[in-house]
């Protein structure tokens, strides 16, 4: 027991202090394209670690989250897209125009988010199992098709930024500051998830995926919880997906395509459904592979596959639970 | 004048396509009862709990439990109302303590648990009933044990034991001691003796010892109809029911 607990605590502590370093190990390597990389899988590791709120605590099997990280960027896009074109966003009943302010539009993009899996999440929460996940796949296709279709915003093609959202003081355009803000949201979301499934509500979402009916029966309604939960992983997704719009300065239909949902839900599978940590690991593990892998072949989803499947059948944590030793419980 | 009926059943039915599981049944459970329901495999008595629950709802009757007519509310709500169950299939949450399991039990009666904060497992107040609990089902030593990973006999006290937690009015019990060695069938048998009073037990068993020393009536149930409710004594006496379920001759 004390001995697993340590592991967890050095491994924490070990993936905490190399994403902090990070940046010095690039200029030291003297390759700047690494900062970018990582500041990459930190916002997936964001997006991951809020699926598994969902998946992994709540036994929820969402196949739409990106529907989620889509809205947060296309917020981000579409607020910019009226301030490079000096257009105003609604012009009834009010004047609004676009913005590039961070805080206001990050916080909108969460809000919205958040909007979007109460939504989405209230008609896909009344069905379980095989249901649930075709119907959150199929509203996040829905969202795709939205989108694709949506040709005053470009369309099939998106929006390019010509600029990341501004904040006081802080330069987001320089891309070191940028990746400690992106390590800052990742390390203050892992937190707050951290307190909540300890908390009572933790507990309930926990009981509500290893056996629904019994919590019914003991006098939840469950309903109301899974929500809840799944607006709160949807909230995350959306920041998630505002910083990847601000990351990348593009945002296009391609984000809420319903591979993009599977491969964060790999991501979680990869690193260890269950575990906050879990979904890091398997976000820098499956984007360092898809980088190594892309470069010798165009077909590196083949040779991904394999692996993937191996480390899911063979670590029921994943790559949390191979380096812990197996088998932890939900934490 | 306060009526002294917990439960009144009239007129369920309840068919599974030409499965007829429940007819016509009727049933009254007093305050502060042991109410045995008997009755051979396939009988109805695992629907009838279903029902009364609420994980299932009635073709046509109707369920009244401490005056309030229950026959459409959701399982949730007549659980707070203090109707409690546990399942003939061991029902519990495979991957938390047992502890978590009982508090689990009893944080759903502690008002609502949007508290997102506070570690849960450091609440004191759910404290105390947590621990008479696990007392009570005989599992205070085990309480950190993964439920997954205890015994059979465990499993099933665990069950019990998140049914009356929180000191239901009425606990229904399934097959409390189905699959039970003897020694764990006594301590169930003594745990419920304890719980009777405050807490009315609608009690499924197979065990007619068990059944025949803990309860103050019984009913007999077959093909899904109550063919007699009366005392152990009036039981064992009645012709019907030895000769449909008791087997003539036993006894
Ligand atoms: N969900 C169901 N679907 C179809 N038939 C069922 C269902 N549940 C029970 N039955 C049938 O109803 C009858 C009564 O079953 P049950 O209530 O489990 O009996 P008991 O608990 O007395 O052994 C049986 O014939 C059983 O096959
Ligand atoms: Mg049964």
């Amino acid at each position: 027991m004390r001995f697993i607990k340590n592991r967890r605590t050095l491994i924490t502590g070990a993936s905490f202090l190399f994403f902090l370093l990070l940046p010095l190990i690039a200029s030291a390597l003297g390759d700047a394209y690494l900062v970018t990389l990582f500041t990459r899988i930190l916002i997936y590791a964001l997006a991951a670690v809020s699926l598994d709120l969902i998946l992994g605590y709540g036994g929820m099997n969402s196949l739409g989250h990106t529907a989620f990280f889509g809205t947060g960027a296309y917020v981000v896009g579409i607020l910019a897209f009226h301030i490079q074109e000096e257009t105003l966003f609604l012009s009834w009943p009010i004047e609004l125009s676009g913005s590039s302010n961070a805080i206001l539009v990050w916080l909108l993009a969460v809000l919205f988010s958040a909007f979007m899996s109460g939504l989405i999440g209230a008609l896909s929460l009344r069905t379980t199992g095989i249901q649930f996940i075709m119907i959150t796949l199929a509203f996040a296709q829905m969202l795709y098709y939205l989108f694709v279709s949506l040709e005053a915003y470009g369309g099939d093609d998106g929006i390019s930024l010509w600029a990341r959202n501004k904040l006081p003081i802080f330069d987001t355009a320089d891309d070191t500051s940028f990746y400690y803000l992106c390590l800052g949201f990742l390390v203050i979301f892992v937190f707050l998830s951290y307190r909540l499934v300890h908390s009572h509500f933790g507990r309930v979402i926990r009981g509500a995926k290893q056996n629904l009916q019994r919590m019914q029966s003991l006098g939840f309604p469950i309903y109301r919880y899974q929500l809840v939960c799944f607006i709160i992983a949807g909230a995350g997704a959306g920041l998630a997906g505002a910083l990847m719009a601000n990351q990348s300065e593009f945002v296009s239909p391609g984000l809420l395509h319903w591979t993009h949902s599977g491969e964060m839900m790999i991501m979680v599978l990869l690193g260890g459904m269950g575990t906050l940590i879990g979904p890091i690991l398997g976000a820098t593990a499956l984007l360092l592979l898809e980088e190594f892998l892309s470069v010798y072949t165009e077909h590196w989803m083949a040779f991904l596959g394999p692996f993937l499947i191996i480390v899911v059948l063979f670590a029921k944590r994943g790559l949390y639970g191979l380096l812990t030793g197996k088998e932890v419980n939900d934490e | 004048m306060m009526s002294n009926t917990l439960l009144k059943v009239r007129q369920l039915q309840k068919s599974f396509g030409a499965v007829e599981a429940c007819c016509n049944i009727n049933l009254e459970i007093n305050k502060g009862e042991i109410h045995a329901l008997i009755g051979p495999n396939g009988a109805g008595k695992t629907t009838l709990i279903q029902q009364l629950a609420g994980q299932m709802l009635p073709d046509s009757g109707s369920i009244e439990f401490d005056g309030q007519d229950i026959t459409r509310l959701p399982a949730h709500k007549r659980a707070l109302l203090g109707l409690a169950r546990s399942f003939q299939i061991t029902s519990i949450f495979g991957q938390m303590s047992a502890e978590e399991n009982i508090a689990l039990a009893v944080q759903a009666h502690m008002g609502h648990s949007f508290r997102f904060w506070r570690p849960a497992n450091k609440n004191k107040k759910l404290q105390p009933t947590i621990e008479t609990a696990l007392e009570k089902c005989g599992l205070l030593e085990r309480r950190h044990i993964v439920a997954d990973n205890l015994s059979h006999g465990e499993k099933r006290q665990l069950e019990a034991g998140m049914a009356l937690a929180v000191t239901p009015k009425l606990l229904m019990l399934d097959e409390p001691m189905a699959g039970m060695g003897p020694g764990s069938a006594v301590k169930m048998t003594e745990l419920i003796q304890s719980i009777k009073g405050n807490t009315s037990i609608l009690l499924v068993e197979h065990d007619m010892h068990a059944v025949f020393n803990l309860a103050d009536r019984i009913t007999v149930l077959v093909y899904g109809k109550p063919i007699a409710t009366g005392t152990p004594e009036e039981i064992s006496h009645n012709q019907d029911v030895r000769s449909a379920y008791l087997g003539e001759g036993d006894n």
